[in-house]
């Protein structure tokens, strides 16, 4: 037996396009694991969340920016959440968001190559498909 | 016909539950999974390319294995200063590129994520 359900206005007996559906069950849905959020000190060290799923999972991570401030000399914190992995190149100086997949946890490195002295806010979800 | 079929969250009243504690809606869009697949490049080709023929763009996920280490996974789009990863999508394939300025002959191991969705 299938299941679908069609997007308002696609009649779900004659669509065809995978994208015509909310639900069609010849697809599998993407499955939460866990969620949650973070905060994370850029003077060093990385953030470990456990999954413990004992295999390398889906993972979407989002986290503020860090950028240069030119006026003031600084790095500084925004309002702005990128997702993982980010990285902000300059000539001398880095800011970066990293994560990465493991087995049993992920790790998640946020920092930059100057100041180090700042707390970030960020997100995650960790699904239940294997990468 | 026209019903709407709901699952909420342990915990919440399906017929009170906002959308945001709601496991399913059926008026809400999901992410389904159209196809995961495993490729690499060539040596000394920075380029892959997929066909996958669906005639909209759709939303894709990209995965590589760690190039400093085997044991993890990261996400793409990347980029370290020597090893970078990006990719483009179109109506009928996904592209990606994928360069370590320090060895032009290095191999990456992709996971692509198509999704049903269009962006």
């Amino acid at each position: 037996m299938k299941i679908k359900i069609s997007k308002p206005g696609v009649d779900v007996l004659a669509a065809t396009s995978p994208n015509d559906f909310y639900l069609n069950s010849d697809y599998p849905l993407l499955k939460i694991h866990s969620y949650g959020t973070f905060t994370h000190f850029t003077g060093g060290g990385n953030t470990v969340i456990y999954h413990n799923l004992g295999y390398k999972p889906y993972v979407i991570v989002f986290s503020q920016a860090i950028w240069w401030d030119s006026s003031l000399g600084d790095w500084i914190i925004t309002n702005e959440y990128y997702q993982h992995d980010w990285t902000n190149l300059g000539a001398t100086y880095w800011s970066w968001g990293n994560t990465y997949v493991y087995d049993d946890r992920i790790e998640i490195s946020v920092g930059d190559t100057y100041s180090n002295k700042h707390f970030i806010h960020g997100f995650y979800y960790i699904f239940k498909e294997q990468v | 016909m026209n019903f709407v079929i709901k699952i909420s969250k342990p915990g919440f009243d399906v017929l009170t539950a906002q959308n945001k504690d709601l496991s399913f809606s059926s008026e809400l869009a999901t992410h389904s999974i159209y196809q995961v697949l495993n490729v690499s490049n060539q040596p000394g080709s920075s380029q892959i390319i997929i066909n996958h023929n669906l005639g909209y763009i759709p939303k894709v996920w990209v995965y590589f294995v760690d190039p400093n280490s085997s044991n993890s996974y990261r996400r793409v789009p990347f980029d370290d200063g020597s090893v970078v990863i990006d990719y483009y999508i179109t109506t009928s394939k996904i592209e990606i590129y994928c360069n370590d300025f320090y060895n032009s002959n290095r191999v990456f191991n992709i996971t692509v994520i198509i999704f049903n969705r269009s962006v």
